[in-house]
């Protein structure tokens, strides 16, 4: 042992220059992570002691620990806000819709027929709106006879305006929505609308909306149709189409 | 244990024979919903929209872009069901990989990078477009049902192209039409909103104060950072606002609105006195019964005395 450290000692010097070289020549050098796909880039990272979302059972916390230079800055006329926070979305803006196909026959004139499904959105944010228009009138297939929508029992209801429609023999086509955020003119399941015919450029009616993020919020619409004694027999098709729009 | 046995798989078979004949939802969900885009001229920006199949089952969907506008001042849109010429705008939209108007097939529950690409003309003034990227589905009918219904879901991109370092603004505060006189005992109702009159979009947050008539500043509520679409109004508070009354006499409400940038751009005061109404009237009413009731004991008293 005295041998090897009196060796050490005789050739520190040159031991400390060894050193110094290999560190120049094998460090490699500090660089921030880089990804990139076809589709996106990420051009900077961030060093961190620990990010990420902790919980335990009486709490959630989501954190970002020890990065540098994380600070608010403000001069005259400006301001930065440097760093990085690990934020993430509770939940995708998401649209559900309980079934696609709804079957109104068979039918027997003057007499209502009635089938629903649900709408259920997931909002984060500000709260969404949910639009409904119709392609067309009730139209026969491979012909031109329609059946009218529904003007309700008092004849004065509208895209916009829902009123009770509770006698089959005052007929057409209609809808009511109940549940979750609907349009208030839906006092009652009595309360029905016909839907905006895109054919005549009417404007989509909103069916349900909300200015609060919420999650799995649904509302039943119910279809009625009541044809006519005089009504063509045949089948008759429309198109109904929701669609859902966030709150900017 | 054999009558178990039978049991276990009688019933599992039963589960997986049920659960095949539930309908499951069919639907979408998107990601980001909302996209502000700050363009210069002739610049060009990339973002992508993550469009999900949330169906057990495959799904056609069709990609459109459509006009929106805003159709009240809660921050809703409605759109225009006809897909934008996109030669009418100063935007050119592409989309990579993919197609507009063209029918594509996702399969279930699973996530459609839809990457986009927008490229501003040249302008010489501010301009807005304000647009949806709509995906609807397209059902494929087994049989021909009465009413056959899609579903659709937006992503909106609302883009400024301006040649300016800064965009002119131009804002009206609405108040509330407050009353002269107010109950202490009753929560003040406000209302504040705000127009914007220039055509182009703008952040904005601020704040309402409460100042007693010794100059005490009683209450302040910030006003969350909205944005407000170019020629819209849009609400930035509606709720009764309760505060401790300290001195009966004027106050004074004032609402101030700033850019993101804190600059202020219109302030609006008002005043209201507010007295405690209801105790005022209780006292006043309690006096006068009580003066009534003494004038007949009075009179009631000298009766019998001269009886």
């Amino acid at each position: 042992m005295p041998k090897i450290s009196s060796w050490l000692i005789e050739h520190s010097l040159w031991l400390v220059v060894l050193f110094t070289i290999s560190c120049l020549l094998f460090t490699l050098p500090a660089r921030a992570e880089t990804m990139n796909s076809n589709n996106y880039s990420i051009r900077t990272g961030n060093f961190n002691i620990t990010s990420g979302l902790k919980s335990s059972a009486s709490y959630s916390l989501t954190d970002t620990v020890g990065q540098t230079v994380a600070n608010y800055f403000s001069s005259n006329g400006y301001h930065i806000k440097a760093g990085f926070q690990y934020l993430y979305t509770l939940y995708n803006f998401s649209f559900l819709i309980g079934d696609t196909a709804i079957s109104l026959s068979p039918t027997t004139p003057n007499t209502f027929t009635t089938d629903s499904h649900t709408l259920t959105v997931t909002a984060p944010g500000q709260g969404y709106a949910v639009l409904a228009y119709e392609t067309n009138p009730l139209t026969i297939s491979g012909g031109s006879a329609t059946i009218s929508d529904t003007t309700c029992d008092a004849g004065t209801c509208d895209e916009d305006t829902a009123e009770t429609w509770t006698n089959p023999t005052h007929n057409g086509f209609g809808y009511n929505a109940n549940g979750d955020d609907v349009a208030a003119d839906f006092l009652s399941s009595s309360y029905f609308r016909p839907f905006p015919d895109i054919s005549l450029s009417e404007t989509p009616a909103t069916v349900m909306s909300s200015t609060q993020a919420g999650k799995n919020r649904t509302a039943t619409i119910t279809y009625k149709l009541s044809p006519s004694g005089t009504q063509a027999a045949g089948t008759y098709t429309t198109n109904i189409i929701y669609i859902a729009t966030p709150t900017y | 244990m054999k009558k178990y046995l039978l049991f276990i798989i009688f019933y599992t078979f039963f589960s997986l024979i049920h659960a095949s004949m539930v309908s499951a939802a069919a639907g979408f969900s998107i990601n980001p919903p909302v996209n502000e885009i700050l363009l210069a001229p002739n610049k060009r920006v990339n973002t992508t929209i993550q469009l999900t199949n949330e169906s057990d089952s495959e799904t056609t969907v069709i990609l459109s872009l459509h006009k929106i506008f805003p159709s009240d001042n809660l921050g809703h849109t409605t759109i225009d069901p006809k897909p934008i010429d996109l030669t009418a705008i100063p935007l050119t939209i592409t989309i990579s990989k993919l197609s507009l108007n063209t029918p594509l097939t996702l399969p279930p529950h699973s996530t459609l990078p839809v990457p986009i690409t927008l490229e501003s003309a040249s302008l010489d003034k501010p301009t807005d477009v304000y647009l949806a990227l709509l995906a609807r589905s397209i059902e494929a009918n087994k049989t021909t049902p009465s009413v056959s219904t899609s579903h659709g879901i937006t992503s909106l991109l609302l883009t400024t192209i301006t040649p300016l370092p800064a965009i002119p603004t131009d804002v009206a505060l609405t108040l509330p039409t407050l009353p002269s006189l107010h109950d202490s005992f009753l929560p003040l109702p406000i209302l504040i909103e705000a127009t914007n009159k220039s055509t182009n979009m703008l952040q904005l947050k601020g704040t309402l104060t409460l100042t007693s008539p010794r100059g005490k500043t009683l209450k302040q509520i910030s006003l969350e950072p909205t944005l407000i679409l170019g020629s819209s109004t849009r609400l930035l508070l509606n709720s009764p606002q309760s505060f401790a009354i300290t001195d009966i006499g004027p106050y004074t409400i004032k609402v101030s609105l700033l850019t993101a940038g804190d600059r202020e751009l219109v302030s609006n005061t008002s005043v209201v006195w507010i007295i405690p109404l209801r105790g005022l009237i209780m006292l006043v009413v309690t006096a006068i019964i009580l003066t009534i009731l003494k004038i007949r004991y009075s009179s009631l008293t000298t009766r019998q005395e001269k009886a």
